[in-house]
């Protein structure tokens, strides 16, 4: 068993919650249902990526939350302001790409450990985010707008289309660019990386800059969804990236990306919430269930790691 | 000063002239200095704590020293990174062996040297089919390049780190420097002796080989010269057929030097 890796555990244990959903509520397994779980796990999955490369490289991003309610201000703004679709789109990357940057500061140039860096952003940018909006939700977007998150595209909504190029770029990144390579590193061995002449801090700030554009792409897909931009939006979005990329694979303390592995995690996710509501269960649960879920997929992994490999 | 790297500029790859370090209060380096030439290999002993892996990182740029002036191919510099560093040539198996665990033998070979294809993209299949070949040319046997480091024994882990070395020395237009520091440390007596075979290969090859060994005999079996650190000092450097193995045992553990500097003096030309 401990040679299967871990993303298949999860893909299997997503089908295996699937049946056993779909014996409980006969809608469950129906196209419509399969199509509204991907819709609905897209924006954590999106997030997750991009933290699944920060954390393989030892590093976290506490500030995606923050992010995705920032982005979301920008592109209200910007919709109000009568710019078009396509320009708020590429300002809300923007922003995701400097607040990805800004953290990369402060780990790379400062040394603030990755923790309390983005813990700090987490704050600033989500206090700054209340500040300006005063709390209260921006209504009002284009229909243009909210095509990206309500839309379909041949019968496949919108939102997991994108999730879906951002899961191909991700596994790409991962999979084809030293990139990747230097994300397992930086987690793995920082000093061994550096001292073979990498340049460690370049590709340290690229990834808290990707992860960083991740949120904002995120940001984009739930803004439309919302109508609305929610100065709130981003509660628990880092919780639940976090959760879905560790129970995909890649290990808390850094090591390789499993970016296959946070989208089964994602869509295990998914199937868990979605099945739970199917099931009539209150929504106070699930919370708890993928907090049981974490744990055992925590409990599974370190055993593994100890039977697997020494040190 | 420059007068003296210029004097030989072919032979001499790598001077060391007054390098010292220290670690807040503690002086680990105390004014060291030391030549190497293509096509030699200098050994350099001393006890635990007597400074041979801090004046290595010296070299190769990972710590930055407090003192001193480092030479390579002629080149000054007072202070290196591990990127410049290897710019001049210099590659090392460090005593921790600066490996990544999780990732696999081929990716450690190439660490911060993948090939590309396009210009960004790995070439893994590359990767692999080379690293497979380098393998075995320097006569290593791995169970697969795709193994993790984490599943590698202590020996073969050694191996992989003397392979990289190896490769980023042979990597450039000219002969390299390269630096093992106890290379043989957790390896058996046939792997051992691979590895001074491929030492000695490196100086057949008119490479610079600095070799840091607790293992005497093999130390005198292999090096031309010999550096006998203690407490961050040189206490003795000169050609290893000019002292007997007993003698730098003797100073390692305390004994007053061998008529100090005089045989460097006499060693070198
Ligand atoms: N990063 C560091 N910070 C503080 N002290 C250090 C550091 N690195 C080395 N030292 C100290 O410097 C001294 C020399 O260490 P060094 O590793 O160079 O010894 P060595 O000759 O390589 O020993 P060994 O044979 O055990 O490998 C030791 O006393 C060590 O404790
Ligand atoms: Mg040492």
């Amino acid at each position: 068993m401990n040679r299967l890796p871990q993303p298949f555990w999860v893909g299997a244990s997503a089908i295996a919650l699937s049946l056993f959903f779909s014996r409980i509520s006969p809608h469950f397994l129906t196209g419509e249902n399969i199509v509204t779980i991907l819709d609905q796990s897209s924006i954590n999955i999106v997030v997750a990526v991009g933290m699944t490369l920060v954390i393989a490289s030892a590093g976290i991003d506490l500030s995606v939350g923050a992010n995705v309610a920032v982005c979301g201000i920008v592109m209200a703004s910007l919709i109000k302001a009568g710019f078009g679709v396509l320009p708020t789109i590429a300002a809300a990357l923007l922003t995701g790409a400097l607040l990805g940057l800004l953290n990369a500061l402060l780990v790379v140039k400062l040394e603030v450990n990755p923790f309390m860096a983005t813990l700090a952003m987490m704050s600033l940018v989500g206090g700054g985010a209340l500040i300006v909006t005063q709390g209260i939700p921006i209504y009002g977007f284009s229909a243009d707008f909210s095509w990206i998150g309500r839309g379909k595209v041949g019968g496949l909504p919108v939102s997991a289309l994108i999730c879906t190029a951002v899961v191909a770029t991700g596994g790409f990144l991962a999979r084809c660019t030293r990139l990747g390579i230097y994300a397992a590193a930086l987690g793995g061995n920082e000093e061994a990386l550096r001292r073979n002449g990498a340049a460690t801090r370049l590709y340290k700030t690229v990834l808290y800059v990707v992860c960083g554009m991740c949120a904002a792409l995120a940001s984009v897909i739930l803004t439309s969804k919302l109508n609305s931009a929610e100065p709130l939006a981003g509660t628990m979005v880092e919780m639940n990236a976090i959760a879905t990329v560790v129970l995909g694979g890649t290990k808390i303390r850094g090591g390789a990306p499993r970016i296959v592995g946070t989208l089964f995690a994602g869509i295990l996710m998914g199937v868990v919430k979605n099945g739970l509501v199917l099931a009539g269960i209150s929504s106070y649960y699930q919370q708890f269930v993928t907090g049981f879920i974490i744990l055992a997929a925590m409990v599974i992994s370190e055993r593994s790691k100890k039977n697997g490999s020494k040190k | 000063m420059s007068a003296l790297t210029l004097h030989d500029p072919m032979e001499q790859v790598l001077e060391i002239q007054a390098l010292s370090k220290n670690f807040g209060r503690v002086e680990v380096l105390k004014g060291i200095s030391l030549s190497l030439s293509s096509g030699e290999i200098l050994a350099i002993v001393g006890d635990n704590g007597a400074g041979k892996s801090t004046l290595i990182k010296c070299v190769t740029g990972t710590i930055t020293p407090d003192g001193g002036i480092i030479s390579l191919r002629g080149k000054e510099f007072l202070s290196l990174s591990p990127r410049k560093s290897m710019e001049e040539g210099v590659s090392a198996v460090y005593q921790d062996l600066a490996l990544v665990e999780d990732l696999d033998v081929a990716t450690n070979l190439f660490l911060g040297a993948e090939p590309l294809k396009a210009g960004f993209l790995v070439d893994r299949g590359r990767m692999h089919s080379e690293a497979a070949r380098r393998l075995k040319e320097l006569g290593i046997d791995l169970p697969s390049t795709r193994a993790r480091i984490a599943d590698l024994s202590g020996g073969q882990r050694q191996a992989v780190a003397i392979a990289r070395a190896v490769m980023q020395a042979s990597a450039g237009k000219d002969a390299g420097i390269v630096i093992l520091d106890e290379p043989t440390a957790a390896m058996g007596v046939r792997e051992s002796e691979l590895v001074l075979g491929i030492i000695r290969g490196l100086r057949e090859k008119k490479m610079a080989v600095l070799f840091v060994s607790h293992n005497l005999p093999q130390v005198f079996r292999i090096a031309d010269r010999i550096c006998v650190l203690r407490s961050g000092m040189k206490l003795w450097c000169g050609k290893t057929r000019d002292i007997s193995l007993q003698d730098v045992i003797a100073m390692m553990s305390g004994a007053p030097p061998l008529t100090a500097e005089s045989a460097e003096v006499a060693g070198d030309e």
